[in-house]
């Protein structure tokens, strides 16, 4: 295992010295880029420094395509970078696919910012799935703001308590439940809306910083620290993934992320940067 | 099941199977068809819908909307789908997927395409697939309905013709049964031919080929002898007669039908043809020789007479319209002869109706043996015979006729050994001279019958004008007398009866008298014998009895002796049943005493009512009402009814006292009817005593009462009232 971080690391150094040449990198590039709503909003910081030290490289970052949509597009070719919540499945692999984890960031669960309430329990977060607790304490009404099945939000969710999944399949068969496909969709929706709840990542909360209330989860404050510290269950995955062929506007960007500066403010940004850890340690 | 009704049935269970079959398929494919075309509009309906949003993704990101497959999915996966599963696909161009709704659609299944558009430009395609078992599970519960409905719907399609039709046959047979039974228990004859053509088509002959039992009785025994036969030789040559007609009839479907005699016996059939079929001639045969012989015998009962076999009154009308027509042609004449027995009534009075009877039918017999083959004799009725003389030569002729027929009743009639002697009277009348129709020929006959009898009896008399004047008169008279009565013409006078050894008047007969308005005094003579032949005698009889009982109260309330008051009945009155309860209401209704009223009746009056009448009149004597005999002597003497009859007084006919003082039989006869009435303590009274010489002898004999002109005359009522009132004062 250390084997192969080493030879990874070397990689990107041979990738990173590359395109840093003078001569190689003279031309405007473009690197698209595309994947979780929530890593995206994490790159955007990073985006804009990454533009101050490489003006040649014009970076293109598209309304989120979700992490699946865009390894498809990665695989298609109309991406050089996606940025995934989830894991590669076999046959992305199989085509070239390519996926290195970033970092994690805290699933917060937030509420529309009239809701006054601090903190809400996991046996309430089945309740209101499951229908049986349907008001907010000041009396308006819960309006949950679901993500789709397959989305990685929803499988954390699901993870939190036996319970949940049931909970949550009961939400789902209802109709005229309110479905956000994206992170930027969940919390606008449930900025929008009254006696709205939902989750996000930390990342869209600390950069968007929409006006919504940040719940605690049983109590836990989400953060990256008591993330790793393990008290707080909801963790998003951020991970980088590249195609078969990846330009070298998109390893300079890598390059970049992976970077102390780009660590940092991934780091400030609400993630809590993963990769590289060990050999920075 | 009857053969026939077979390809019936098998038709109906064709037909029910069909209707069935089609009901049962009919329905769950026209349900199948319906809800397919349903889905299939749902599925457009929705493709329309879900492609207007896919659409809007992806003109929200056209570059990359092929990579938004949550997105996509999540819309897919949101579709109204109205409880039923149904799997999205969004397809690229390249037929690519882009993305799928996760639900499950299970085989059959049906898939609607929609093209998706990015500004007018074909992106893609959107996809529907639902599966068809909802509507095949709900066809095949439809099917099963269907076909359950089919099931019920086959057994009433087959039960209800196929009951109608069992019905109808059940019915049929019991009708072919009925009519087979009645076929055969018949009393007419049915028969059925075959007819057999020539090669040109024409009638050939005729073939019993079926009869029924009758029919078999009739002609020959039993069906299987006659069956098979030539239709002409077991019918006769009538039935051949007919042929013609018959066939030429029959082919234009109407019956025919006539009457033929079975040759050789004395039966009578009415025949009547038709055709059941073509080919085919069916005959009913109906015995009508008992009616036949039922008409004869009605017809003879019409038009002779039942008892002598002669023509009767009708027969003989028509045989002499007959005659006249052929003396009119012929320019000839003819006589008819009007023969009445003389004295017939009193035979049939006095020795019976039987007798009476005997004696018709061999006077019938005589007198048909004395006319002529061509000639008509007939009985009109009674004792009146009629003969029709044609092709008259002479009178004399007709004389001749009338006198044989005088003559051969001359002969003594012999009934049980006892001879009967007989004479008639004939009257002649004689067309053209006497009358041109038979009506006045027989009333000319009839008149001159009279006259016969007036002159004498046993003796002929032809018609005369004179005879038509008198029986004119006897009209008038007739006519005039029932006027009498009506108008007060009719009056009493009464003729006072003497007590022989006193001389003083014990008695008065009432004697009516009509006093005509144009012809003054009629004689009773004139009247009373026609009141007696026209009935007028009952009103008239009753007239006198009232007007008598009402002088007979007004007199004794006055004070005048109490005599007695004799009153004439005569046999018509008597032979009224309430004669006794009439005397009783007009005693009733004048207040008259009965003891002074007395009954007189002839002899031939109480003879002829001695079985019948004669004890209610004599009942009367219990109020008081004495009987008296009149004209005794004259009539059917019989001594038998004086010693059982309580007769208070016999009154001796005056042809016996006129003559009494010159004649030894009547004073013989007088000194008996006086000797006989003493030794039967029974008053007896002399009529018609004119004389002295009359009165000294019936003094001398006894003679209780004496009544004539010696005395009185008839007088009226107030000279009668006058004299009697005389005699009260004397006592």
């Amino acid at each position: 295992m250390k084997k192969k971080s080493i030879v990874v690391v070397c990689m990107y150094y041979l990738v990173a010295m590359l395109l840093f040449t003078p001569g190689i990198c003279r031309a405007t590039e473009t690197v698209t880029v595309n994947g979780s709503g929530s890593a995206l909003d994490m790159m955007k910081p990073l985006i804009a420094a990454f533009h101050k030290s490489n003006k040649n490289i014009h970076v293109v970052m598209e309304k989120p395509l979700g992490s699946s949509g865009a390894v498809k597009a990665l695989l298609a070719g109309a991406l050089d970078l996606v940025l995934s919540s989830k894991p590669l499945k076999p046959e992305e692999v199989a085509k070239g696919a390519r996926q290195q984890v970033y970092g994690v960031t805290p699933l917060i669960i937030i509420a529309e910012k009239n809701v006054r309430k601090s903190d809400i329990t996991t046996q309430e977060l089945e309740d209101i799935y499951r229908g049986k607790m349907t008001a907010w304490p000041n009396g308006e009404t819960i309006r949950l703001v679901m993500r789709p099945n397959e989305d990685v939000d929803s499988k954390l969710l699901s993870k939190l308590s036996p319970g949940m999944v049931t909970a949550m399949n009961t939400a789902r068969s209802r109709s005229g439940m309110v479905i956000a496909v994206t992170d930027p969709e969940a919390y606008h929706t449930v900025a929008k809306t009254a006696g709205g709840l939902g989750a996000t990542g930390m990342t869209s909360i600390i950069v968007e910083k929409p006006p919504v209330t940040l719940l605690s989860l049983n109590g836990i404050k989400a953060s990256p620290k008591t993330l790793v510290g393990g008290s707080y269950p909801l963790s998003k995955e951020i991970s980088i993934v590249t195609g078969p062929k990846t330009t070298s506007a998109a390893n300079t960007l890598i390059k970049f992320m992976l970077s102390p500066q780009g660590r940092a403010l991934a780091t400030a940004n609400g993630v809590h940067v993963t990769f590289g850890a060990a050999a920075h340690q | 099941m009857n053969k026939a009704s077979r390809p019936l049935q098998q038709m109906i269970m064709v037909l029910a199977r069909g209707v069935s079959l089609l009901i049962a398929l009919s329905v769950p494919a026209a349900y199948f068809f319906i809800a397919h075309q349903n889905l299939v509009s749902t599925l457009e309906s929705q493709c329309v819908i879900t492609g207007a949003a896919v659409n809007s993704i992806i003109l929200s990101n056209p570059q990359m909307w092929r990579f938004e497959e949550v997105r996509l999915a999540e819309l897919l996966e949101r579709r109204a789908h109205d409880g039923v599963p149904q799997f999205w696909t969004i397809r690229d161009k390249s037929g690519q997927v882009i993305a799928q709704s996760s639900q499950v659609v299970l085989q059959p299944f049906t898939t609607h395409r929609r093209t998706i558009y990015d500004a007018g430009l074909a992106v893609g395609q959107l996809e529907v697939t639902r599966s068809l078992r909802p509507i095949l599970y709900k066809t095949a519960l439809t099917a099963l309905f269907s076909t359950l409905l089919a099931t019920i719907l086959f057994f009433i399609f087959r039960a209800l013709p196929m009951r109608l039709m069992n019905t109808a046959i059940h019915e049929l047979e019991e009708s072919e049964k009925k009519y087979r039974s009645l076929y055969q228990t018949m009393n007419e004859g049915m028969a059925l031919h075959k007819v057999y053509v020539d090669k040109d088509g024409g009638f050939s002959s005729l073939t019993l080929i079926d009869a029924n039992p009758s029919c078999a009785e009739m002609f020959g025994g039993n069906p299987d002898a006659i069956v098979g036969r030539n239709s002409f030789t077991l019918f006769g040559d009538t039935f051949r007669e007919f042929i013609s007609e018959m066939l030429n009839n029959l082919e234009r479907g109407a019956s025919v039908s006539f009457e033929m005699c079975l040759p050789g016996k004395d039966y009578f059939y009415n025949v009547q043809a038709f055709s059941p079929d073509k080919g085919l001639v069916a005959t009913l045969f109906e015995d009508i020789t008992e009616s036949r012989k039922a008409e004869q015998q009605i017809q003879k009962m019409a038009y002779f007479d039942s008892l002598t076999g002669l023509p009767n009154r009708a027969l003989f009308y028509d045989r002499i319209k007959q005659s006249i027509a052929l003396a009119n042609r012929e320019k000839s004449s003819l006589a008819v002869l009007f023969l009445d027995l003389d004295h017939f009534k009193d035979i049939n009075d006095t020795l019976g109706h039987s007798v009476g009877d005997q004696l018709l039918i061999e006077v019938s017999r005589r007198l048909t043996g004395h006319i002529r083959a061509n000639d008509t004799l007939a009985r009109l009725g009674g004792d009146e015979f009629v003969v029709v003389i044609t092709h008259l030569g002479v009178t004399l002729n007709t004389t001749y006729i009338a006198q044989k027929l005088i003559d051969s009743i001359q002969a003594p009639f012999s009934f049980m050994g006892k001879e009967l002697h007989v004479t008639a009277s004939v009257g002649i009348a004689l067309y053209p001279d006497d009358g041109d129709n038979a009506e006045t020929l027989i009333k000319h006959a009839d008149m001159a019958m009279y006259s016969s009898k007036e002159t004498g009896r046993n003796s002929y008399c032809y018609f005369s004008p004179a005879m038509n004047k008198k029986a004119l008169m006897r009209l008038e008279n007739e006519i005039g007398l029932r006027h009498a009565l009506e108008r007060g013409e009719l009056f009493i006078e009464f003729q006072p009866i003497i007590k022989a050894a006193t001389g003083t008047i014990v008695a008065a007969e009432a004697l009516v008298r009509w006093n005509h308005p144009e012809r003054g005094r009629i004689p009773p003579t004139e009247f009373i014998e026609l009141a007696e032949e026209t009935g007028l005698i009952l009103p008239l009889g009753e007239f006198i009895l009232r007007s008598v009982c009402t002088s007979m109260k007004i007199w004794r309330d006055a004070g005048l002796p109490c005599i007695r008051y004799c009153v004439n009945v005569s046999s018509r009155q008597i032979e009224q049943q309430n004669f006794p309860e009439l005397v009783r209401s007009i005693l009733d209704e004048t207040g008259a005493h009965a003891d002074q009223l007395e009954i007189e009746l002839t002899e031939s009056c109480l003879v002829k009512n001695i079985e019948t009448n004669v004890a209610g009149v004599f009942g009367m004597r219990a109020w008081g009402i004495t009987i008296a005999i009149d004209d005794f002597g004259t009539g059917y003497s019989s001594l038998g009814y004086i010693k059982t009859l309580p007769i208070d007084h016999i009154k001796i006919d005056r042809s016996f006292v006129t003559d009494v003082c010159t004649s030894v039989q009547d004073q013989a006869i007088v000194e008996a009817i006086l000797a006989m009435s003493h030794k039967l303590d029974i008053h007896n009274i002399a009529e018609g005593v004119e004389t002295r010489e009359q009165l000294e002898f019936l003094q001398r004999q006894g003679c209780d009462e004496i009544q004539g002109f010696y005395f009185h005359r008839p007088l009226s009522v107030s000279a009668f009232e006058e004299l009697l009132r005389g005699q009260g004062e004397k006592q």
